[in-house]
């Protein structure tokens, strides 16, 4: 068995490790706490999205936490093998990375050599993600509703004993440009502001490292980084984006519903206004009493129309949250995924037993 | 686990869901901006039409009136229309009266599962048949309206 090791490298990639292992809290999760949470506003026809807010807070949170305590352990176990090998127990030290592995390197299996920067542990990337902009794009939407529904309501209210403003406000009246607010804090832990940069600067310690250990615990371990750790980094990363589209998509639909709203009311307030035109006409005329009541019949079925059709409306709304919030449950599955794949060894708690107990 | 596939069903329920959205707005929004164009023309047409029947010996005094302050530019019948001014209430007299009631009755029915021509229909025949000032229906309606 040849090995080639540098216990110093070993340390020197195990501190940038821990180091990465901490953006994990500090800025991600934090970060997510902040940007990823607000519901306060979420009423109306938006508080069925409350649970879909808390559910892929709660995944991404809980993911976070499992990625610095896995990759502290990765760190851990490699400080210890370091000072194993300085030891001069080079059987113990190389145990650490070849038994219980999870997954084994397949047979012949070679990390990358790079060694364009060896012994370089310094963090290309530091995470930074970039606190969304607080947006007003709905707000306009919403005044632009109550505008049209003002100039029918009284009307509605008088001849109709109906008040959109009652039956509608309530419903529409939420804060939704959280959803947009949302789907940026996602895109961007997701970016190279966010999860990317941990996936960088640990293939770039990789890299920095591969020149100074040779060994097959040191294949085991390039194995771990490159082909686990990175992988479940990429995955994450579209997990993120899976967050960030299910808000971007609902922003959108309800985009779309304010737009329909406001041509319905207008459709609404035409429909009314000829209807009352022509009222005022026949009324105003002996000959025309028959006709009032048709045209009494006509303004009768618009308003019914209109307000089946925004119920509708809000049905529609109603289904895409369901949409949305399945596949951010259907993203768990992602999660579990990801966990599996960095979870460290066996008896990862204590790493230098690792060796010891299962020496065969 | 295949991540690759678990990622695409994720992508698929999104898109299922937009999808779903999309195939009942688009639609109705085509439906009413077409319907939005019309009815700004029937607007125009009844507007047109009171102002020539206003401008008339037929029409009414008050009538009369609200169309002088109209061509002199104090008001449009399009606002008066919707309220402005609470000069509709002149105009119509009690002849609506019972328009509040019409509607009571008319969301009761669609509440308990009438389709909205239907309890409209309805309304107006509970109206009718208990004496109200209204007559038979007008043959010449014009169809389409």
């Amino acid at each position: 068995m040849t090995i080639q090791v540098d216990p110093a490298q070993l340390d020197g990639y195990a501190v940038q490790l821990e180091r990465n292992s901490g953006h994990f809290i500090t800025p991600l999760r934090s970060y997510c706490a902040a940007h990823c949470t607000r519901t306060d506003g979420m009423t109306g026809l938006l508080a069925p999205a409350k649970p879909m807010v808390s559910l892929a807070h709660e995944a991404t949170s809980a993911l976070f936490t499992s990625g610095e305590r896995n990759l502290f352990q990765v760190a851990s176990n490699l400080r210890a093998a370091a000072a194993t090998y300085r030891a001069g127990d080079v059987v113990a030290a190389e145990r650490i990375w070849l038994t219980k592995p999870r997954r084994p390197a397949p047979e012949g299996y070679r990390g990358r050599d790079h060694v364009g920067h060896p012994g370089d542990f310094r963090d290309p990337f530091t995470p930074q993600p970039a606190a969304p902009v607080e947006r007003h794009e709905f707000t306009r939407y919403i005044a632009e509703v109550r505008q049209q529904i003002g100039e029918i309501d009284d009307l509605l209210v008088r001849y109709a004993r109906f008040s959109l403003a009652e039956q509608v406000f309530p419903w529409i009246a939420g804060d939704w440009d959280t959803l947009r607010e949302n789907a940026e804090a996602y895109a961007a832990l997701a970016g190279m502001d966010g999860v990317q940069a941990i996936s960088v600067n640990i293939a770039y310690g990789m890299d920095s490292l591969s020149a100074s250990w040779d060994s097959p615990a040191a294949t085991q371990f390039a194995f771990q980084i490159r082909e686990r750790w990175l992988p479940a980094l990429e995955t994450l990363q579209h997990f993120l984006q899976v967050h960030e589209e299910a808000f971007e998509h609902l922003a959108q639909q309800a985009e779309i519903m304010f737009h329909t709203l406001v041509l319905l009311l207008e459709v609404l307030k035409f429909w009314v206004i000829e209807k009352v035109l022509r009222l005022t006409r026949i009324i105003g005329s002996v000959l025309g009493g028959g006709r009032v009541w048709d045209e009494v019949m006509e303004l009768i079925t618009g308003v019914l129309k209109v307000w089946h059709q925004i119920k509708m409306l809000f049905e529609v709304l109603r289904l895409m949250i369901d949409g949305a919030f399945q596949a951010v449950q259907a993203a768990g599955a992602l999660a579990t995924a990801i966990e599996e794949t960095w979870l460290a060894p066996e008896n990862r708690l204590d790493p230098v037993r690792v060796g010891v107990v299962t020496a065969a | 686990m295949d991540l690759t596939v678990t990622m695409e069903s994720c992508r698929r329920s999104l898109a299922r869901a937009s999808q779903q959205s999309e195939d009942r707005l688009r639609p109705l929004l085509r439906e009413l901006i077409a319907q939005r164009e019309r009815l700004r023309d029937a607007v125009t047409v009844a507007a047109a039409e009171l102002t020539e029947f206003a401008r008339g010996d037929r029409a009414g005094s008050e009538l009369r009136t609200v169309q002088r302050r109209v061509d002199r530019g104090e008001l449009s019948w399009q606002r008066v229309a919707l309220g402005e001014g609470d000069i509709l209430a002149g105009l119509l007299g009690d002849r609506l009266a019972r328009l509040p009631e019409a509607f009571a009755r008319a969301y009761t029915l669609v509440a308990e599962g009438v389709p909205p021509e239907e309890a409209a229909r309805q309304a107006r025949a509970l109206l009718s048949r208990e004496g109200d000032a209204a007559g038979p229906v007008d043959p010449d309606r014009r169809a389409g309206r």
